[in-house]
């Protein structure tokens, strides 16, 4: 598994332990981790993107901009990242749930605490960090499944497309489906399995990806795909525009 | 879907428990959720059967904490709210991981938020309309629907910024809506209570910015059911 996160702390010594803490979970659970320190709230705002991180480690009290209202500008660009705040300040328990925080976590932090806030995450939010096996021309690949915008067999071969690159293994349809088990994957037409979050929009007869590929939807059971399409998108984005707009 | 769903208010101040269940019956209505409110005194010890749990400190503290830590052992995997207005309670819910927390006193926007974040222990609740559109059959949800509108012998439906035009007539339409918070206002529109921003010059002007028109002969009913509609609303938020 490959975990990317953010600690953004403007004390030198915590910033370094808490990235001490989080490496010694990491090589204990088989974790890479790709770590990034930041010295303040305003360093973190302005770097901040939609799927950068995986996680965010945040103090509050820090000069400048506050833990508080970097999460906030952080929130605003990327709603899934996960946050723990790693702070002395017992006073923002509360503000803590609007921001979504999955942790809160009173300093001095033992290893033991956060720990258990990672293994919550991770538990918690599995789907989003899994991985599959494959075996590619000489190598074996490890694919996170939210890199997958979908998979296409042909002649006994999986083409399976990923932010960057087609992979090719020799595995069945059926067989990727059940270990790929994920309620985002749809399986869209006998050759085809597509992961939703990828999807841009429907048209009559496909889906265009956010790539722009074409994706066909299997015409003998169309009606029921589209709607299974249509229920995933309500109960993920209920609040925003796009529902009716794929029909 | 369509089933209806189950939320504990674990409470021993039953002046909190009516308020709580008068705001939380109104929001149902709002979107369309088939809901019941059982109300208990404290934490139960088997809640499978909610699909949320509202949990007031009660000034209870660890007692609370402990009560739930033991119910999410034990398998509960529903929503959980906690009602507090102390940062520290609130730092310590994280044991037992809760889905959102409500400053207390209570304001109807600050719980509405809150029980939205437990939108899939609910969403089963929500109704559905099951409509014809292009020789198949589409099932849609009422939550957050603003208004419909004929077209011919058609209707179109309008939610946040976007529209779908559908094969029924609006008529047939509304014999499946319910009524409130739906409601005719002229031949051509059935609009939502809650979607309306106001109503001026025989005109609604809806959140999306629209204006409708008012048929002369449903003006007064108009008038009084959408005030109505925003005096209980006023009334939960002030309580």
């Amino acid at each position: 598994m490959i975990l990317s996160v953010a600690v953004c702390d403007d004390l030198d010594e915590e910033r370094l332990q808490l990235c001490r803490m989080l490496q010694s979970y990491a090589v204990r659970n088989g974790i890479e981790l790709r770590l990034e320190p930041l010295e303040s709230g305003q360093a973190l705002a302005s770097v901040a993107r939609k799927g950068r991180w995986d996680l965010v480690l945040m103090d509050i009290y820090m000069p400048g901009m506050s833990g508080i209202e970097a999460a906030r500008r952080l929130r605003e660009v990327d709603r899934e990242c996960l946050l723990i705040f790693a702070t002395t300040s017992d006073e923002h328990g509360i503000v803590s749930y609007e921001l979504h925080a999955s942790d809160y976590l009173v300093k001095p932090i033992s290893q033991a605490a956060l720990d258990a806030a990672m293994d919550w995450c991770l538990r918690e939010h599995r789907d989003r960090f899994r991985t599959i096996w494959v075996r590619s021309e000489w190598e074996n690949i490890e694919i996170p499944l939210r890199d997958i915008r979908y998979i296409e067999i042909k002649r006994h071969t999986a083409y399976i497309c990923t932010g960057d690159r087609i992979i090719k293994t020799p595995r069945g349809m059926n067989a990727l489906e059940e270990e790929i088990d994920c309620a985002d994957f749809l399986r869209c037409h006998r050759s085809f399995l597509v992961n939703m979050r990828r999807i841009r929009r429907m048209e009559k007869r496909d889906f265009v990806m956010d790539n722009g590929d074409l994706v066909p939807i299997g015409s003998s059971d169309a009606a029921a795909i589209r709607q299974k399409f249509m229920d995933w998108t309500f109960l993920r984005d209920r609040d925003t525009e796009g529902i009716f707009s794929m029909f | 879907m369509d089933k209806k769903v189950y939320f504990a208010l674990c409470t021993a101040d039953a002046g909190l428990a009516a308020q709580l269940g008068a705001q939380l019956h109104r929001w149902a209505e709002e979107i369309c959720l088939e809901l019941e409110l059982v109300d208990m005194p404290g934490v139960p010890t088997k809640a499978d059967e909610y699909a949320v749990l509202l949990v007031d400190d009660d000034g209870a503290g660890e007692r609370a904490h402990d009560a739930l830590q033991q119910l999410r052992a034990d398998g509960f995997a529903g929503g959980l709210v906690l009602l507090t207005g102390d940062d520290r309670f609130a730092i310590d819910g994280y044991q037992c991981h809760p889905d959102a927390v409500v400053r207390k006193p209570l304001s109807a926007d600050g719980l509405r938020r809150a029980v939205e974040r437990c939108f899939a222990y609910w969403s089963q609740g929500l109704q559905w309309i099951d409509l014809p559109l292009q020789h198949r059959r589409l099932r849609v949800p009422l939550y957050r629907l603003y208004y419909a509108e004929a077209a011919g012998r058609n209707t179109i439906l309008y939610r946040a910024g976007e529209k779908m035009q559908v094969n029924c007539s609006l008529s047939a339409l509304e014999q499946m809506l319910p009524h409130p918070p739906f409601l005719r206002c002229q031949k051509s529109f059935v609009v939502h209570l809650a979607a309306v921003r106001e109503l001026a010059g025989g005109k609604l002007i809806m959140c999306d910015g629209r204006a409708i028109s008012v048929a002369r002969g449903l003006l007064r009913q108009v008038q009084t059911e959408l005030a109505v509609y925003r005096q209980s609303n006023e009334e939960e938020g002030t309580r």
